[in-house]
C-alpha cells in the first residue's frame, strides 16, 4: 500500500472514530468526502441519475444508522461500499423480483483465475462499463474507479476472495471483447 | 460553473439534512419508552404531590426525588430523540453515568430507611438497589472504556496525520 492511499485510510478512520465518540461536524466532514464516490457508484450501477440520488440518500441513512455499531473503523471504506452494494442489490430485486444477480455465477467463479495486476486503464473501464452486466460492473467500479484492494471488494460484497478475483478476471475479459465489438461494429 | 460541482453541493446538503434527521429505528424506538416512561411516572408522582397536601415529608421528600429521576430521563431521551444521531459513544457515557448516580441515590435511601426508620422493606429494597447499581456500574465501566479506546485511536491517528503532514 502506498503513502498516499494510507494516509487516505488514516482520515476515512479518523472521521469514522470522530463520528463514533459523537461529535457532530464529523458526520458532516464525512458527508463531504463520500457523498460523490457513492453517487458515481451509485449512477454508475443505475444508469440514471434520478435512481443515483435516491440510492445515496437510502445508503447514507443506513450509513448513518449503522455507523456507532460499526467494529472496525478502520475498513471504513469497504463497510460503505458493502452498505451500497446491499441497497443495491435491495433494489434490483424489488426491480425485477428475481434471484440475487451473484447466485448465477458462484460456480463458474472459482474456476478462473484473476492474474492479479491493474491491466486496464481507467478510460477503457469508463469506456465499456455501461456494456456489462451489473455484477461484473460493480466490481470493475469498485477495483478501478474507487480503487478497494481485492480484500475490500471481497469483505464489501460479502463474498471470498478467489470469487472476486475471478469475477475481475471475466469481467475485464467481457469488458474488452464487448469493447472490440462495439469498435468493430462502428 | 460546473453542472458537476452544483450537484456536489446539492448532495451534500440533502446529506448532511439527513444527519440531522437520522436515527436507527432501535434507538427511537427505546429512547421513545424510555421517555414515555419516565413521563408517566412524572406525571402520576407530580400528580400525587400536588393533589395530597398532607403527605409526611419523608414521602414527599422520597416523591420529589423519584419526580428529579424521572424528568432528568425524560431531559435526556428528548435530547438524544432531537439530536437524531445513533447512540454514540457520548451518549451511552451520559445514560450509563445517570443510571449510576440515580440508583446509587436509591440504593442510600432506601438503605436509610431500612437501617434508622426500622422498616425491613427498605433493606430488601436496597439490596435490590445493590442490583441496579452493580448492572449501572458494568454499563458505566464499558462505555467509558469504549470510550476512552475511541479517544485513544483519535489522538494516534491525528498525531499520524499531522506528522505526515509536517
Amino acid at each position: 500500500m502506498d503513502q498516499e492511499s494510507r494516509d487516505k485510510d488514516q482520515v476515512d478512520e479518523l472521521l469514522a472514530v470522530r463520528c463514533q465518540l459523537g461529535e457532530r461536524a464529523a458526520f458532516d466532514e464525512l458527508a463531504q468526502r463520500w457523498a460523490m464516490p457513492l453517487r458515481r457508484y451509485a449512477m454508475r450501477l443505475s444508469g440514471d441519475a434520478h435512481s443515483a440520488d435516491d440510492m445515496t440518500q437510502e445508503i447514507w441513512l443506513a450509513v448513518l444508522q449503522g455507523l456507532a455499531r460499526l467494529r472496525d473503523p478502520a475498513k471504513l471504506r469497504s463497510w460503505l461500499f458493502a452498505i451500497a452494494h446491499r441497497v443495491l442489490m435491495d433494489r434490483l430485486r424489488t426491480q425485477y423480483a428475481g434471484p440475487d444477480d451473484h447466485a448465477g455465477h458462484s460456480r463458474d467463479e472459482v474456476a478462473v483465475e484473476f492474474d492479479g495486476d491493474r491491466a486496464l486503464d481507467r478510460a477503457q473501464v469508463n469506456r465499456g462499463l455501461d456494456l456489462l452486466p451489473v455484477a461484473e460492473r460493480e466490481v470493475l467500479i469498485l477495483f478501478y474507479l474507487q480503487e478497494l484492494s481485492i480484500n475490500e471488494i471481497a469483505s464489501a460484497l460479502c463474498l471470498p476472495v478467489g470469487t472476486i478475483k475471478s469475477r475481475l478476471f471475466r469481467a475485464r475479459g467481457l469488458l474488452r471483447a464487448r469493447i472490440s465489438q462495439k469498435e468493430s461494429a462502428a | 460553473m460546473n453542472p458537476s460541482d452544483d450537484t456536489s453541493r446539492d448532495l451534500v446538503a440533502q446529506l448532511t439534512r439527513l444527519n440531522e434527521q437520522a436515527l436507527s429505528p432501535r434507538t427511537r424506538w427505546w429512547h421513545l419508552l424510555l421517555m414515555l416512561v419516565a413521563l408517566a411516572m412524572a406525571i402520576l408522582v407530580g400528580a400525587l404531590l400536588v393533589t395530597e397536601p398532607s403527605l409526611p415529608s419523608r414521602t414527599v421528600t422520597a416523591f420529589v426525588t423519584i419526580l428529579v429521576i424521572a424528568l432528568s430521563w425524560v431531559v435526556y431521551a428528548s435530547r438524544v430523540l432531537s439530536g437524531r444521531l445513533g447512540f454514540l459513544a457520548n451518549h451511552r457515557v451520559i445514560a450509563a453515568g445517570m443510571a449510576t448516580a440515580w440508583s446509587i441515590v436509591f440504593t442510600l435511601s432506601a438503605l436509610a430507611v431500612g437501617l434508622f426508620g426500622g422498616h425491613r422493606a427498605g433493606l430488601v429494597a436496597a439490596g435490590t438497589g445493590l442490583v441496579f447499581v452493580a448492572a449501572a456500574l458494568a454499563l458505566l465501566v464499558r462505555a467509558r472504556r469504549d470510550f476512552r479506546r475511541l479517544q485513544e485511536r483519535r489522538a494516534q491517528l491525528e498525531s499520524a496525520i499531522h506528522g505526515a503532514r509536517s
